[in-house]
């Protein structure tokens, strides 16, 4: 059976030392969320909340002071450089508040990077990098430089590269902070899609009140520290485009 | 509990690597074809140093010295273009990393850069250097020195250029490689 969580994260905390130690400032401060497997979540707060080093420390960019997180039960504590190399590029994908692409590439070529990392076949990298960009709707798309196409069209791109590996869980730090309100709303619709088409993992680090429509779960984070989880239903919004 | 396997092997192979260095190079053109020139002005002034030294059996030492200094000159400024190129591209250091490089790849990628630019530096600038002689001597003079002596000028002038350009680039494509993916995205421009 399927271990039921896709990633843990057990009194998680992050403190930064100023001022040769004497000055601590807790970004997160025991903070515990166990995410399942096809979930999506919200991650809510205001900036400066904790959000962004909750994202890296979960995504195995930055490692905790305190407590542990688990991926797929690997404990990232006990990986070395190389391992966690590998398990960003095999479990993690990431898409950016900025889209990120590689600029000298061409769409179809950022999506096959990934994996290039993988070690994936030439052909069946073409092949599956043309399907998941076909799939986000950039069929007509695949030689176009980022430069070539609009923010939303970038963000699928970083989409499509985010999901080519499958991986366990996806990872949007702010999707939709540089895009306007309709384009925004489809990246979020079609980031639900993908979540519960492929049963992959997301978790969605935002401010923009358009996300909770479609998350299971929200998280909010207040001052480093978790102040609430809440399912869906529980909560009053009325979303209008 | 027994950790699960990440998954082995990475298929970034060489070829990848020249692609996205030669892709990265003609998006900075401008910085490229500088770095180019002055590769190739001071090997060019190597070589007619190599090649009036087969001629007149004694050149002045100050001639060499000039050479050298040309090259370390040289050498400085590929340097210094190479951090540039570093700081411009944080980013997409902190997303590679993030979509899965390891550190020797970033290495590879920036060291390729250089290596690239000198080899073809080196090449123009010992024709360079040639066409310079033959204007300084003549084409019998130059051609006196015989095709084995030639062959080992040039491959000297390409030799050293390879190496100026890969010395050059170490330091600047060290830093890029330690960045943190956390270091690298955090980054601004």
């Amino acid at each position: 059976m399927k271990y039921e969580f896709a990633v843990e994260a057990i009194d998680v905390a992050k403190y930064y030392y100023l001022g040769g130690g004497k000055i601590v400032i807790k970004a997160l401060d025991g903070v515990t969320v166990r995410i399942k497997h096809g979930e999506y979540l919200s991650l809510m707060g205001p900036s400066g909340s904790g959000k962004t080093t909750f994202f890296n420390v979960i995504g195995g960019l930055d490692r905790p002071t305190k407590g542990k997180v688990f991926i797929d039960r690997l404990d990232i504590a006990q990986l070395d450089a190389y391992e966690l190399a590998r398990l960003r590029c095999r479990r993690i994908g990431y898409i950016f508040q900025t889209f990120n692409l590689i600029p000298v590439l061409t769409a179809l070529e950022n999506v096959e990077l990934p994996m290039i990392f993988a070690n994936v076949p030439r052909e069946e990298r073409i092949k599956r990098a043309a399907e998941m960009l076909e799939r986000v709707g950039l069929g007509d798309r695949l030689y176009h430089k980022p430069t070539e196409l609009s923010g939303g069209q970038q963000q699928r791109v970083a989409i499509a590269r985010a999901l080519v590996n499958n991986p366990t869980i996806v990872l949007a730090d702010e999707p939709t902070a540089n895009l306007d309100l309709h384009t925004g709303l489809e990246i979020i619709k079609l980031l639900r899609e993908l979540n519960k088409e492929r049963a992959v993992t997301v978790l969605c680090a935002t401010h923009d009140l358009k996300m909770i429509d479609v998350s299971d779960r929200i998280i909010w984070i207040r001052d480093g520290k978790l102040s609430r989880i809440e399912e869906r239903s529980e909560v009053m919004v009325e979303i209008k485009e | 509990m027994k950790p699960l396997k990440v998954g082995e092997g990475s298929s970034f192979s060489l070829s990848d690597a020249i692609y996205f260095s030669r892709k990265s190079l003609i998006k900075r053109f401008t910085r490229s074809i500088i770095t180019f020139l002055s590769i190739a002005l001071a090997i060019a002034f190597l070589t007619v140093m190599e090649v009036a030294a087969a001629i007149q059996a004694s050149v002045e030492s100050y001639g060499w010295w000039l050479a050298i200094i040309a090259i370390l000159v040289c050498g400085v400024g590929i340097t210094n273009s190479m951090f540039m190129s570093v700081n411009s591209r944080y980013k997409e250091i902190g997303t590679l990393k993030c979509l899965g490089a390891q550190d020797k790849h970033i290495l590879i990628i920036f060291i390729l850069e250089s290596l690239i630019l000198g080899f073809l530096g080196g090449i123009a600038g010992t024709f360079l250097g040639y066409i310079a002689a033959i204007i300084i001597y003549s084409v019998d003079k130059v051609l006196s020195i015989g095709a084995i002596a030639t062959v080992m000028y040039s491959f000297y002038s390409l030799l050293l250029a390879v190496i100026i350009s890969v010395v050059a680039a170490i330091a600047p494509a060290y830093k890029a490689a330690v960045l943190t993916p956390v270091e690298a995205l955090r980054h601004e421009i």
